[in-house]
This record gives structure tokens, sequence and C-alpha cells, in this order.
């Protein structure tokens, strides 16, 4: 080993962590070698200065050391959630297992899945046509269903002040012999018909006039 | 078993129980190397906040990977070499904050002064102010050896390098600081005993 590469090894004879050989060879190097021997003197100088700085660094800090207990816990805590929520069975699969455990499909014949999967489909389809919307969505009745007509004399939509009691508006009606034939749609609308014969024109203004009445128009035919 | 083996043997065992969720035996292991991980670290961060942080990171560390320790390398390794890799993390993209010895205007000045200082502890704590001037690679070498007492194979494996870099670091380290040395008489008797 050349002088340059036992140099080097001084550094780690001086702390004690060289392999033997190694450390015999430094050691024979050493001897009767001043300049080297003024060498390891200064990093041993070096070594006693920088471990000094440590030494009056050294305490340990418990709230740093309960942050991190701190942490474990919050770590270990959602990775438990997640554990769980990773073993719990999606949508398909709960139902898979559901049909597996009704149906045996595991032991299903092929021709006996399709004819379960196609009358599963039929409900489905019918299911989803009941609850599809009307056509009239628009038009609401508080009874439900379709407007019923009861009358076919001529019809008038009319809608009134909220504060308006029943008894005001069915005075209103009564003295025009209206009837309410559907309503009140989602806009509070009524639909009215008056009797055959009736003075239509003198029924709109009388209405119009009527008080709470801030809506009336003719259905027309 | 010498002393330092006794230790090893010791932080192994620590280490073992942290992986089957020991947390006493974290404390006793944090205990130990807290303050060692931020010492490292600060070295290379200048920022005790975020030492402290990384500090936590690193014992994180530990505590999952601790079922996994095989010992290939020794606790100290395995837990600076963590703490380097978290360091490297956390700075990247930021320069660090360091200086050559060469280019220390605050060196002049101080070597001015040294014909008025003549105490050993004045001599190490200029001394201490040179080694802070340091570069990063050149202090780490330094201090992993010196402070935490590695070997230089060892401290290849921390740093992630080969030995003969880990030589020649310390080898340039030592020549940064000879003039120093010599200024302050550390290399003949003046030094009040040194050799």
């Amino acid at each position: 080993m050349s002088d340059r590469n036992l140099e080097e090894l001084l550094p780690w004879y001086a702390n004690g962590t060289l392999e033997e050989s190694e450390r015999k060879q430094v050691e024979a190097w050493l001897e009767d070698n001043p300049e080297a021997q003024l060498q390891l003197a200064e990093i041993e100088f070096l070594n006693e200065t920088v471990s000094e700085v440590g030494e009056q660094e050294a305490v340990m800090r418990e709230d740093l050391f309960d942050d991190l207990l701190e942490r474990i816990e919050t770590e270990e805590t959602q990775a438990a959630n997640e554990l769980q929520r990773d073993q719990a069975p999606s949508m398909m699969e709960r139902l898979q297992n559901w049909f597996n455990e009704t149906f045996q499909w595991g032991m299903t014949p092929q021709f006996a899945k399709v004819a379960v999967v196609s009358q599963f489909a039929v409900v489905m389809a019918l299911g989803a046509v009941l609850i599809m919307p009307t056509a009239d969505e628009g038009y609401e009745v508080l009874s439900g269903g379709d407007p019923v007509v009861v009358d076919a004399g001529i019809q008038l939509d009319i809608g009134v002040k909220p504060d308006l009691t029943i008894g005001q508006f069915q005075a209103l009606l009564k003295a025009q012999q209206a009837m309410i034939v559907s309503g009140p749609n989602s806009l509070g609308i009524y639909r009215i018909s008056l009797p055959q014969g009736s003075d239509v024109d003198q029924a709109l203004a009388t209405l119009k006039a009527g008080e709470g009445v801030i809506y009336l128009q003719r259905v027309e035919p | 078993m010498d002393e330092a083996s006794q230790r090893t043997a010791e932080e192994v065992a620590w280490i073992h129980s942290i992986g089957k969720g020991d947390k006493a035996a974290l404390r006793l292991l944090y205990a130990r190397y807290s303050t060692r991980i931020f010492r490292f670290v600060i070295r290379m961060m200048r920022d005790e906040a975020k030492a402290e942080e990384v500090v936590n990171d690193v014992m994180m560390e530990v505590w999952k990977s601790a079922a996994s320790f095989e010992g290939r390398s020794s606790p100290s390794t395995w837990i600076l070499g963590i703490a380097r890799f978290r360091t490297l993390n956390a700075v990247r993209g930021k320069k660090l904050d360091t200086v050559g010895l060469d280019e220390a205007p605050e060196a002049v000045d101080e070597q001015q002064d040294l014909s008025q200082v003549k105490s050993q502890e004045q001599l190490k704590g200029l001394l201490r102010n040179a080694l802070d001037r340091l570069s990063d690679e050149h202090r780490e070498v330094m201090e992993l050896t010196f402070f935490h007492g590695h070997s230089y194979p060892e401290i290849a494996q921390i740093l992630q390098c080969p030995e003969n870099t880990v030589k020649t670091r310390m080898f340039h380290a030592r020549a940064k600081l000879k003039p120093w040395l010599q200024n302050m008489g550390v290399s003949v008797a003046d030094a009040g005993g040194v050799i």
C-alpha cells in the first residue's frame, strides 16, 4: 500500500474502525515516521473537536417523539380503514354472491343462465318504463293521475293569490257556477269549467275582477 | 463482546421489536438516534424546523421498515442512510447553503486573530467555524467519521458512493482544513499538548 493510501486511512485509524490488517499496516507506517504521526495528531484533534459539538447537543425532544407517535397512530387508523374498504365487496360482487347463493349459479347450465339473465333484463326494462316520467310532467294534479274532464263546457285556467282562503275561492267559483276540473298544477293554477250557455265574456270579466285572482286564461278547445 | 458490538446488538434487538409494533423499543431507538439524525440533517439543511421534520420522517420510515431490516448493515448505517435520502428529498431543487472554505470571507479575519488565540478551547471554536464552512460533501464525511464513528465502507453505504470517493473526500476536507490547523499551531506543540 502506498503512502498516500495509508495516509487516507488515518481518519479511520483514529476512530478505531479499520480492519485488523489495515490497522497493522497503518501502525507499521506510523512507526518512525514523525510526519505521519503529526498528521495523526491533527486528525485526533479534529476527532475531538467534532465529537464535542455533538455532546453539547445530545438531548431528546419528548414533544417531537409525541408527534411521531401521533403520526403513527393516524397512519395506522387510515391504513385500517383502507383495508376494511378494500375487503368490503363491491356492488357487482355482492350481486354475484347473491346469484351464486340463491341460484347455485356455478352449477347452473349455460342455457338456464341465459334464460335467467334475459328475464332479469325484461323485469328491469319494465321497471324502467314504469318509473319513466309521463309526457305531462309539468302539469301535476294533487289527486294524482291525468285530469278528468267532468264537463264539456268552457274551460278556464285560473290562478289566485296564495293567501286566498278556500272559502273565498269557493265563493268566487260559486258565483259563476264554475267547477274545478283539475289542479292546482305546480304553478298553483286550477282548471275550472263554466256551465254550458254561460256568458263567457261576462264570466271572465267578473272572475278577473274577483279578489285574489292573479291569472285567468281561457283554454282554447 | 466490546461496547460498540453490544450497542449494535442492542439496537438490532430494538429494531426487531419495532418490526413487531413495539413502541417502547421505538422510544429507545429514538432517544439514541434523534439527536444524531438531527445533527446529520441540519448540516445539509440549515433549517431547524425542517430538520426536526426530517428526523421524524426518518423514524417513521424506521417504524415502517423495521420488519424488513435484515441486519446486512449496522443499525447506525441503515438509519443514517435513510436520513440522507430523506434530507436530499427535502432539499431537492434547492441549492444547499454551503460555501467552500477558500471562498469564506470571514476566514481571513479569524486567521488574523490567531496570534492572540492560544487556549485549546479557543482553537477548537475556530476549528468548528472552519468545519462549518466546508462543503456538504466534505463535512458529512468528517461528521460520519468523527462524530458518528463510522468506518469508510459504512460511510460509502450511507452516501451511496464508492469507498475510494469517501477516502478522497476526507483527504480533500483535511487539505482544506490544513492551513487553519497550521495557523492555529495545532500541528505543533503550541496547541497545548495536542501531540
